[in-house]
C-alpha cells in the first residue's frame, strides 16, 4: 500500500476506534421528562377566538341581506343616532353619514377577503416555517 | 429508507404513544450525542444540544417522510442546532496551523506515522481531526466513523454532494499533512 493508502486506513481505523461517546445515564429519562413538560407548557389560544369568527361572520351577513333589501342608501340605525353616543361635533357628522351601495359593497368584499385570507395564509406561514426550520 | 423498527417506532409516537419515542432516544443518543461532542468540543454543551434535538425531533415528527434514513435526519437536526450554538457563543476553530500545512508536500520518507505505535497513532489521528474546521470535522467524521454515503453526508450539512467530495478531499489531504508534520499532536 502507497502513503496515502497508508495514511487512508490509519484515519479510518483511529475515527472508528475513537466510538461513540455516551450521554448520562438519566439522558433518557430527562428527554421524556422535557416532552412531558413542553406538552402541558404549550396551550395556544388564537388571536381571535372561534366566537368572535363567528361575530363577524353574522354581522357581514346581515349586512349584506340590510343592503339588498332595505334600498339603496343605509342610513345608521336609530340606536347609533348621534344624540345616543356623544357631542355636537360628531353629531352634526354622523347625522349626515350615508352609505351608497358601492360602499357597502367594498366593505363587504373587504371582509369577505379578510375572513377568507387569514386562515389560508395562516396555515401556509406554519407549513414553510416547519419546512424550512426542520428538513 | 427508514428502518422498519424506526417506522414502527415513529407510527406508534405519532398515533399518541409518547413512550415509544424513548426507544428511538436510547436507539440513538450515542450517535447524536458524539457529533455534538465532535463539534462543541464540550460533553456538557453537547448533551444539552442533544436533548434539545430529540426534543425538536420529536415536535416535527409529523413532517419526518422517511425518504432518509431516521439517522440522517437527526444528524441534520443535530449539526444544524450545533453549529447555532458555536454561531451564537462564536466559536469557531481558527487553526492556522491547519491552513499552513495544507499545501506543504511531504516525501514518503517523512511520513512520522509509520513510526507511531497504533495507540500514539489513534490518538494522533483524533487529535489532527480535531484540529480541523467543524463542518470538515463533521463530514470525515460521518464519512469513516458512520460510514454514510455522499449524498447522505450532503444531506445533513445542507451541501451538494460536489461540495462534499471537495470538502472530504481537503480535508483528507490537510489530515496527512497535520499527520506527517506531527505538529498539532505535540502543540
Amino acid at each position: 500500500m502507497d502513503t496515502a493508502g497508508h495514511n487512508e486506513k490509519y484515519i479510518r481505523d483511529a475515527v472508528k476506534k475513537a466510538g461513540l461517546e455516551q450521554p448520562s445515564l438519566d439522558f433518557t429519562a430527562g428527554v421524556m421528562q422535557k416532552l412531558t413538560a413542553s406538552e402541558k407548557a404549550t396551550v395556544y389560544r388564537p388571536l381571535i377566538p372561534v366566537k368572535g369568527w363567528l361575530v363577524m361572520a353574522a354581522a357581514v351577513v346581515i349586512f349584506t341581506i340590510c343592503a339588498f333589501y332595505f334600498g339603496e342608501e343605509l342610513t345608521l340605525p336609530v340606536w347609533l343616532k348621534p344624540e345616543k353616543i356623544s357631542g355636537d361635533l360628531v353629531a352634526g357628522f354622523l347625522d349626515q353619514l350615508t352609505l351608497s351601495r358601492n360602499m357597502i359593497y367594498g366593505i363587504l368584499l373587504t371582509g369577505a377577503v379578510i375572513l377568507l385570507q387569514i386562515p389560508i395564509l395562516k396555515s401556509r406561514h406554519y407549513r414553510t416555517l416547519w419546512r424550512n426550520h426542520y428538513q | 429508507m427508514t428502518d422498519q423498527k424506526d417506522a414502527y417506532y415513529i407510527r406508534q409516537v405519532l398515533e399518541g404513544n409518547v413512550n415509544a419515542y424513548a426507544c428511538l432516544v436510547e436507539k440513538y443518543k450515542g450517535m447524536v450525542f458524539t457529533l455534538a461532542v465532535r463539534i462543541l468540543k464540550d460533553r456538557e454543551t453537547a448533551e444539552e444540544v442533544a436533548q434539545d434535538v430529540f426534543v425538536k425531533s420529536y415536535q416535527s415528527l409529523s413532517g419526518f417522510k422517511g425518504n432518509s434514513k431516521f439517522a440522517t435526519w437527526l444528524y441534520s437536526i443535530t449539526y444544524n442546532a450545533s453549529m447555532d450554538v458555536l454561531k451564537r457563543n462564536k466559536k469557531f476553530t481558527a487553526s492556522e496551523a491547519v491552513e499552513r500545512l495544507s499545501d506543504t508536500r511531504t516525501t514518503p520518507e517523512e511520513n512520522a506515522l509509520e513510526r507511531l505505535m497504533t495507540n500514539d497513532r489513534n490518538e494522533a489521528v483524533n487529535a489532527a481531526v480535531a484540529a480541523l474546521p467543524e463542518e470538515d470535522r463533521t463530514i470525515i467524521w460521518l464519512y469513516y466513523f458512520d460510514e454514510l454515503s455522499l449524498r447522505e453526508i450532503a444531506k445533513v450539512v445542507n451541501l451538494s454532494v460536489a461540495n462534499v467530495k471537495i470538502k472530504l478531499y481537503r480535508s483528507r489531504k490537510r489530515l496527512y499533512t497535520l499527520l506527517e508534520h506531527n505538529t498539532i499532536i505535540t502543540a
